[in-house]
């Protein structure tokens, strides 16, 4: 294995953590790896960020501006980083303890699925026929990259977003050739930081050591979820950015912390540049953040306009983060070639038995075998929580995830361009997993907190 | 070691008493439910783990698309090649392995409208049938890699693309 596969990594990791802690305060040890989590994922988009401005400004991949501008972004954040003076807090040896222990267990439960992982070398099928197969056009194909976006190879869906490839183009920037180890280890590290942040976030709302890590360690036992992180789909980063997005936004609406603003909307700026479905989720999650911002005020004296200047804010910053989604939409996507709009469509009307096929379908996913009983988990949990599932600190959560599957279940029933029955079959199991680690979140946290801030031990 | 064991502890140091008595019935209900989850699924991944890794030792991991591979020196100024088979589009195998040949070739786009292209690829299952529609069409082999995959020139390509 090339020493040269991790430096890439090393250094977005490095990017992601300076302009954390230059965003957000790191005062206690208990947001340390929340920190550390979000570092790894913000560092890595930024990087495909960037690999996207080298294909606006160069027109092809151009190694050393690559390069260039990563180490300049780098050097100006360990600047500021200095001239902060920032430093974390000392941890207590309690907590030393606790973290190096969750961080030695989450390590040990990876080791399974990079074990099944390299069975598949290559990934599933939409790793080589989307996301690597474009990966390779983007380092290989010169100026004629865009080759890859034709409307005729509607197959491999030239309209979908490209930060993975991007990711895995940076993942390459220093190794000869494309080798298959790079878009593996970029889905085993989203894999890994993906169950990491879900851990981080409950130790960070005062959940126990224990009990933060039940939750990553159901996905890490589940096969199902550790098949298809590890198969070199983007489903894994709509996983990790939805956590990350929804994260910050309750942050950001307790603490009305400017830095939580400009983190929220840069994992959604993520988030949406991960895939269409991603897209959709940033513009619901947005639409939500911007309403509980400016409406549901969180403290005493807040005034309307005071409000409503938080909100305008928001916006802005997600116009910015959303700028490679848009940019991407109107310049280079050729469109959705798959789309028939069947409340139009004389030839492929949406029917009402459509409609049923999808509600029953969803039934029949939510029950079948390959879960592991997770989703009874989940439904249980739910059940259990009752009212606090929907209590008003948390309230942003469930609103996003259910709007998101709503719409999703609204669009198979409106594009009647594939067979129902096939699609239902090829996708809604990716759909049901990225909201999954979420939805394991929401679940734990409603369930054993009170208000963020208070001891866990509940007294209901 | 000390703190380790006590870092593991379900409950965190508030002064309380630390045992399952502070938690509520739905709330133990949850976790024994959450412990059943990820022992099943632990039990299932092994199963599935020793079930792959027993396959893969009968039949290694195979790439129908590395059919394609040798012949990146041959095509590196071209943007795109044609594409030809005797095989059925819509099998699924067949689906795959061009799937797989496309990610394989990339930067270098297949293309089944042939006519434009200065190359064609032939995978065909009858090897005699591609050499007499080569012939026929007064098409130039170029390279035939070993798994019967034929490149061949098109001295009368329309060149839209190239």
């Amino acid at each position: 294995m090339s020493f040269f596969i991790w430096i890439p990594y090393f250094i977005s990791l490095l990017t992601g953590f300076c302009l954390i802690s230059l965003l957000i305060p790191i005062k206690s040890s208990r947001d340390i790896p929340v920190g550390l989590f979000l570092s790894a994922g913000l560092g890595l988009g930024i990087s495909s960020f960037i690999v996207f401005a080298c294909y606006l400004i160069v027109r092809q991949f151009h190694q050393t501006f690559i390069i260039s501008v990563h180490l300049g972004c780098l050097l100006l954040l360990l600047y500021l980083y200095n001239k902060k003076n920032l430093s974390l807090p000392k941890i207590p040896a309690k907590e030393t303890a606790q973290i190096s222990t969750a961080a030695g267990l989450l390590t040990a439960a990876l080791i399974p699925a990079g074990l099944l992982g390299r069975f598949y070398p290559l990934g599933g099928w939409d790793a080589w026929q989307v996301w690597n197969f474009k990966a390779k056009c983007l380092l290989l194909g010169g100026t004629h990259w865009q080759n890859m976006l034709q409307p005729s190879l509607w197959q491999t869906s030239p309209h979908y977003p490209l930060l993975l490839p991007f990711i895995n183009v940076w993942g390459w920037i220093l190794q000869e050739n494309t080798p298959p180890l790079t878009p593996f280890f970029t889905a085993l590290i989203f894999t890994g930081i993906t169950a990491g942040l879900l851990w981080a976030i409950l130790y960070s709302f005062n959940l126990s050591l224990f009990l933060a890590l039940i939750p990553p360690l159901i996905l890490l036992s589940l096969p199902f979820f550790i098949t298809i992180a590890t198969s070199q789909y983007a489903d894994i980063l709509i996983c990790y950015y939805m956590l990350a997005s929804l994260f910050c936004l309750l942050k950001m609406q307790e603490a009305r912390n400017p830095g939580y603003r400009i983190l929220s909307a840069l994992f959604l700026g993520m988030l949406a540049f991960c895939k269409p479905e991603g897209t959709v989720l940033a513009f619901i999650a947005a639409i939500f953040a911007c309403v509980i911002l400016t409406f549901l005020p969180s403290g005493p004296g807040r005034s309307i306009s005071g409000r409503l200047k938080q909100g305008v804010a928001l916006l802005a910053l997600l116009f910015l983060a959303l700028l490679p989604t848009i940019i991407f939409n109107i310049f280079f996507s050729p469109g959705n070639q798959t789309f028939i709009n069947g409340l139009s469509s004389g030839d492929h009307p949406s029917t009402l038995f459509r409609a049923k096929m999808i509600s029953a379908f969803l039934w029949v996913e939510l029950k079948s075998a390959k879960w592991g009983g997770v989703w009874l988990l989940i439904l249980t949990g739910m059940f259990l929580g009752c009212k606090r599932c929907f209590r008003r600190d948390i309230v942003l959560m469930p609103l996003i995830l259910f709007s998101y599957l709503i719409t999703v279940l609204f669009y198979y029933f409106l594009n009647t361009y594939f067979k129902i029955d096939w699609w239902l079959q090829v996708s809604l199991h990716r759909i049901l997993l990225s909201l999954l680690p979420a939805l394991l979140c929401w679940t734990f946290i409603s369930l054993f907190t009170k208000k963020e801030g208070q001891e866990y031990i509940p007294t209901l | 070691m000390t703190q380790v064991l006590e870092s593991l502890s379900m409950f965190p140091d508030t002064g309380k008493k630390k045992n399952f008595s502070c938690m509520t019935l739905p709330q133990i209900c949850f976790l024994l439910l959450c412990a059943s989850v990820i022992l099943i699924n632990t039990t299932r991944y092994y199963k599935k783990y020793k079930k792959t890794q027993k396959l893969r030792k009968t039949f290694p991991y195979t790439f129908p698309g590395f059919k394609f591979s040798g012949l990146a020196d041959l095509l590196k100024n071209s943007q795109y090649v044609g594409y030809l088979t005797d095989k059925d589009p819509d099998d699924p195998q067949q689906a795959m392995q061009f799937a797989q040949a496309q990610f394989v070739l990339a930067p270098v786009i297949l293309d089944r409208n042939i006519v434009q292209h200065e190359y064609i690829l032939f995978d065909y299952s009858d090897t005699a049938a591609a050499w007499q529609l080569i012939k026929k069409q007064g098409l130039q082999p170029v390279r035939r890699n070993q798994l019967g995959i034929i490149l061949v020139k098109n001295p009368q390509a329309l060149k839209v693309f190239d």
